[in-house]
Order: structure tokens, then sequence, then C-alpha cells
């Protein structure tokens, strides 16, 4: 342990990341691509039908907006509240009134599809049930629901910035919590021991020495420092209360988990289920006012208790309505069965409390639109560059006098850092191949993301340290450059299919695939042309 | 710190270090902004809340104290006497709050 404050800074910055990049790169890559979680799912699940759109000049916040609904005679103009009635009659004629809640989601921009879902209820031993779902399609004639495939979708994706996956749950929340506090101190360390900050910012060194990954390190954390700070502390406080237990206990006792969140966040007690039967007032006039009252879109409608004397029905708006800056989602609550309005649907948090929502809405980029969102992206991107170039710098500095020094740790990052984009290739992948029907699919495509990011591991130990970095930038292009071929030779919603129906959100996801393997591409062109100079540091070209 | 305590080899200094970050770290953490939550005039759900939104920053200004300090018992001494004071001070509030003694 060096003396100095500096010096010791820099030894624990040093430490911190040798020992958990590896565990935080997981989180930030997984975290990132949770951003796209619907479009994600909107692509693995290619039963749904193309988008569903606004038909143009009629925007979603309008009263009575108008949606274009694919078919097979081409697009339908439907307006919102035959959308809502469709959905209606569904889950009227599914006969599931013992249901804990309906609900119907209507067509947005990231969604793209009018969908129903409904919440069984639990067991005879309390045990939960899924959640099931029935997406609309005008492919038949009439209108028909269907089941998608079973896949875990972007959703268990964006699940494993948190939940990892095979650990219990306590072990992967304190593993995560940890690593994310220390990447808190990681990053305050960081700006501590960087003294030029301003003037690195505008130095890049590019393809020279190990200065070089320095340089990189630099300028991506410096880049997005306010995004890595935010996401990072705001990320402990989705934890706030596991990890800080004592401090709620001190206040409320052993068991006052339940009477600190219900004063921190008061929320109506929702009225119970009382047995008896009653009709429901139509919706969709109800929905029509409401959206007239807010002027912003609503774009999920949900019933608790459908069919009972206390059916409550409520209204959601649009996630990027600026609501959910003061927390949770503006809702408005009416009483199922007469219409009539109930105050307490709308929450709204004072002090502190809004703070934490803020905090946690946030980290989760509720209110971000397209534009935001991409940005989101790439400051995430951003973190995983951080972590990566940094662990790289380290390895690279202590190479440059011996090549083949520290061999396994370079072997090691290799397979972290550029094999597990291959293991989420093959989740994707997974999610085409596996048979359609088949029951077990959901659990094997997270499988097979761990058993080729596992294999990207023995891989790394048997091929030689030279050409290493540049076999995993060719296989990643590989495996992302195919993926809209594979899409292609599997189903009908194809980059040809999506493009010409201006279905861009199922198109991106097709071109951001390939847009993916173009960055590996490069990557691994450059490997091969410098391949010397990327591994020790001296610019010599062995092309030719 | 006296200069006759013996110096303790490294590898045991770091041990002390990370354990009193991570222990230590912790105590304060769950200390010193319940404090501060309750000399705020607000609630007790609001002191509660923003202790535990101001607990992780008090972590992570933990962390890096114990390897920015000289030696691991000044690493030690920074964060548990401290917390001793806090929660002794926490918990006098709150038994005069709830009328009980402590």
């Amino acid at each position: 342990m060096k003396s100095g404050f500096r010096a010791s800074m820099a030894w624990l910055h040093r430490w911190v990341g040798i020992l958990f990049s590896a565990v935080m790169y997981f989180i930030f890559v997984t975290g990132t691509m949770g951003y796209f979680h619907y479009e994600i799912d909107r692509w693995m699940e290619p039963e749904r039908p193309l988008a569903m759109q606004p038909q143009a000049g009629s925007s979603p916040d309008s009263s009575e907006p108008v949606y274009r609904v694919p078919s097979d005679a081409g697009a339908v103009e439907m307006t919102r509240a035959e959308l809502v009635q469709q959905g209606m009659n569904r889950l009227n004629a599914l006969g599931i009134e013992e249901a804990t809640w309906w609900g119907v989601i209507l067509p947005t921009e990231r969604n793209a599809n009018l969908w129903i879902e409904w919440q069984p209820p639990r067991g005879p031993e309390g045990q939960r049930a899924q959640r099931q779902s029935e997406y609309f399609s005008l492919d038949g004639d009439t209108g028909e629901w269907l089941q998608p495939r079973e896949t875990g979708g972007g959703k268990a994706l964006y699940r494993l910035h948190w939940r990892l996956h095979y650990l219990p749950e306590t072990a992967a929340y304190w593993l995560v919590g940890l690593c994310t506090l220390l990447m808190l101190v990681g990053l305050v360390s960081g700006v501590i021991i960087h003294r030029k900050i301003f003037r690195d910012f505008f130095t890049l060194r590019l393809f020279r020495n190990s200065r070089s990954w320095l340089d990189f390190h630099n300028i991506t954390s410096v880049m997005a420092l306010p995004f890595q700070v935010m996401i990072v502390y705001s990320g402990l406080v989705f934890f706030a209360v596991t990890f800080m237990q004592p401090i709620v206990t001190a206040q409320y006792g052993e068991a006052g988990e339940r009477t600190f969140r219900h004063e921190a966040f008061p929320e109506a007690e929702p009225a119970p289920r009382t047995g008896e039967t009653m009709p429901m007032a139509p919706v969709a006039p109800l929905l029509e006012a409401a959206q007239k009252e807010t002027g912003a879109a609503i774009n999920q409608l949900y019933i608790l208790h459908p069919g009972d004397r206390n059916a409550r029905l409520s209204f959601y708006l649009h996630e990027t309505s600026p609501g959910h800056y003061q927390g949770k989602p503006h809702k408005l609550l009416y009483r199922a069965s007469t219409g009539e309005r109930l105050e307490g649907g709308d929450q709204r948090y004072e002090g502190a409390a809004s703070v934490e929502k803020t905090l946690l809405a946030l980290h989760e980029g509720l209110f971000a639109d397209w534009g935001l969102r991409w940005l989101y992206v790439f400051s995430g991107l951003l973190g995983t560059l951080m972590i990566a170039t940094g662990s790289v710098y380290w390895l690279k500095k202590r190479q440059t006098k011996n090549r083949f020094a520290y061999a396994s740790v370079e072997r090691f990052y290799a397979a972290v850092f550029v094999g597990l984009p291959i293991g989420i290739a093959a989740y994707f992948w997974a999610n085409r191949l596996l048979p359609a029907e088949w029951s077990g699919r959901a659990a094997w495509e997270m499988h097979s993301l761990f058993i080729v990011w596992g294999l990207t591991f023995v891989l790394a130990w048997l091929r030689p340290l030279e050409g290493l970095w540049r076999d995993f930038f060719v296989l990643n292009g590989l495996a992302w450059a195919l993926l809209p071929l594979v899409n292609t030779l599997t189903t009908d919603r194809d980059l040809g299919a999506s493009l010409a129906h201006g279905d861009w959100v199922l198109a991106g996801f097709d071109l951001t695939a390939l847009a993916v393997a173009a960055v590996f591409g490069r990557l691994a062109f450059k490997t091969s042309l410098y391949s010397y100079s990327w591994s020790s540091g001296r610019r010599m070209a062995i092309s030719s | 710190m006296p200069k006759s305590l013996p110096r303790t080899p490294l590898l045991l200094d770091i041990a002390s270090r990370c354990v009193a970050a991570l222990l230590g770290g912790y105590v304060l953490s769950i200390t010193l902004p319940p404090l501060l939550g309750l000399s705020l005039p607000v609630s007790r759900a609001q002191a509660t809340l923003t202790a535990l939104l101001l607990s992780f920053i008090v972590y992570t200004a933990a962390f890096l104290w114990a390897f920015a300090v000289r030696n691991h018992w000044r690493a030690w001494g920074g964060l548990l006497v401290p917390s001793l004071a806090c929660g002794t001070f926490s918990l006098l509030i709150l038994s005069v709050q709830t009328g009980t003694p402590a």
C-alpha cells in the first residue's frame, strides 16, 4: 500500500477494477440492453403481428386516434375505441372472471401491438400464477387472438443485470449490490486520481502503446461520467431497504418494513373483492372522456376484480408522460360497475419520496423518448467500454516488457469482454432455432447464452494468444451478421417484411444486429492488419 | 497514532482495511444517515427515507477513507468512533421521541 492520498486511491481503483470488472461488465451490458426490452420482446415473439401504427395526422394523444392495423388484405383503419372494445370482448369471452385483474394494452411506438393480459388467481397454497397474455391480429378475416412462442424475451435479458442467473435470489442481490457499491467507489476514486481531467479529455493517442488504452479509458469514462454516477447510485437506491434494513428497523421495529412503505409511499388501499357479481359499464366512453381531460396519451387500462361489485378500472397514462418524474405512472381510477370517477388514482410523492421515485425513474429511463433512449444506450455502452478498456490498460501496461506476461488474464478478459456478446447473439439464435411449440424453450434460450459464453472461455485457452482477440471479433461479426438471415429463414418477420411495412422497431432489431456485426467486423479487420500493435503496443503492419 | 506501535505486515494491513471498509463502512452508513434524518423537522417516514438515500454516499466515502488513511488502525478508528457516537445519539433521540428509556 503506497502512501499519499492519490496513490492510495489509484491502488484502490486498480484493485476494485481487477477483482470486479468482469461482473460489472456483465451488469452493464445486460442492463444497457434493458433499455430496449420491449423492442427485443417484439423481435423474439415473431408470431405477433406487424406494427399497428397511428394513422398519419392522428397522434395517440388526440381524443380519437385512428390506427392502421395490418391484415392480409392490406392495412385496415381502426379507432382506439374499436381496439379497446376488441380487447374487452376477448376478455369477456375467455370466461376468466376469477382473474385478479385484466389489462388491455394499446399499441405504442415501442410495443406496436394490441394485447390483453390477465393475472390468474393464486393457487391453493398461495403460489403466484404466471401472468397470461394474448395478442390481437387481423391476419384472419375477423381478427384473432394468438399467444406467441414462449420466450424470456428482452425482459429475461434485462433481469440478468440485477438477478444474474443460476444464483439464489439473496446471493445475487448481495453480489450485485456489492459490485454496484464498488462501481461507485471506482468512479469516485477514478475522478480523484485523474488529475488533468480537462486536458486529458482532448487527448487521444490511438494505437501507440499502453498509454492509448489509458486515453481510451479516460475518454469513455469522462464522456458519460454524470450518467455513470446517476446509474450506479440510483441502482443502489433500488436495494436500499434490503441492504440498509437496520435503518428501517431502528424506526419501525423488526417487522416494520410494511408500515414504513405504507407511510413513505401512501397508496390507496385497493377495495377487496366482494364476491357479488355486477356487470361493468362500457369502457370506451370513459376512455374518451379521460383522454379529453388529461390531454396525454393513455395506452393501458386495467380492471381489478373484474365483474365484481368492487371492480376498479384504471387508465394509465403513456410512460413518456412527465408524470413519471413524480414516480409511478399517473392513472385515473373508476368504479368499473358504474363508471364513477374515484379519488386516489393519482400518486404524488413528497420530499425524499419524490427524490427516491425520481431516481428510480431515471435509472429505468421511464420517460425517455427515442432520442433520449438511444442516448441512454450509448451512455451504457460507454460504461461497458470504460470497464473493458480500463482492464485492458492494466493488462497492457504489464505486458510492455513481456508480451506473454499475464497470458491467462488476457484469455480471461477476451472471453469476458468479447465472448459475452457472442453468448447474447446465441440467445437470439436459440429463440429462432428451438422448436416454437416446445415448452422448455424459454429456459434453454438462457442456457444457450451461458453455454456459448462458457465455450468462449474454452476457446480462449485453446487458441494462440496472438490471434485471440481477432478470432473473437470475427466470431461476433458472424454471429450478429447472420442473425437477420436466420430470422429470414425461420420466420416471415424478416427485414424485407418489416421495412416494406414501415415497421421500424422490428426492422430496428435486425438493423442493429447488422450494425453490431459491422463494428466487430471493423475491429477484426483492424486487429488482423495491426495484430502485433494491438497486442504489444508497437505499430507493425503484418498484413502484407 | 503512537510511533511505538509495531508495523503491520502489508497483507494484514490490506486485509484489515478491506474488512474495515466493508463492515466498518456498513456500520457507519446505518448510523450516521439516520442521525441526519432525525435532525430534520420531517415525519419519521421522510427521515428514514432520507437516511436510506444518504447511506450509500456515506458508505462510498467510508470505503475510500479506509484506504486513504495512513494505517489500518486509523481506518477502523475513523469509522467506528463516529458510528458509536451517531448510533448512541440516534437511539437517544428515538427513545425520547417514543417515550421509552433507551
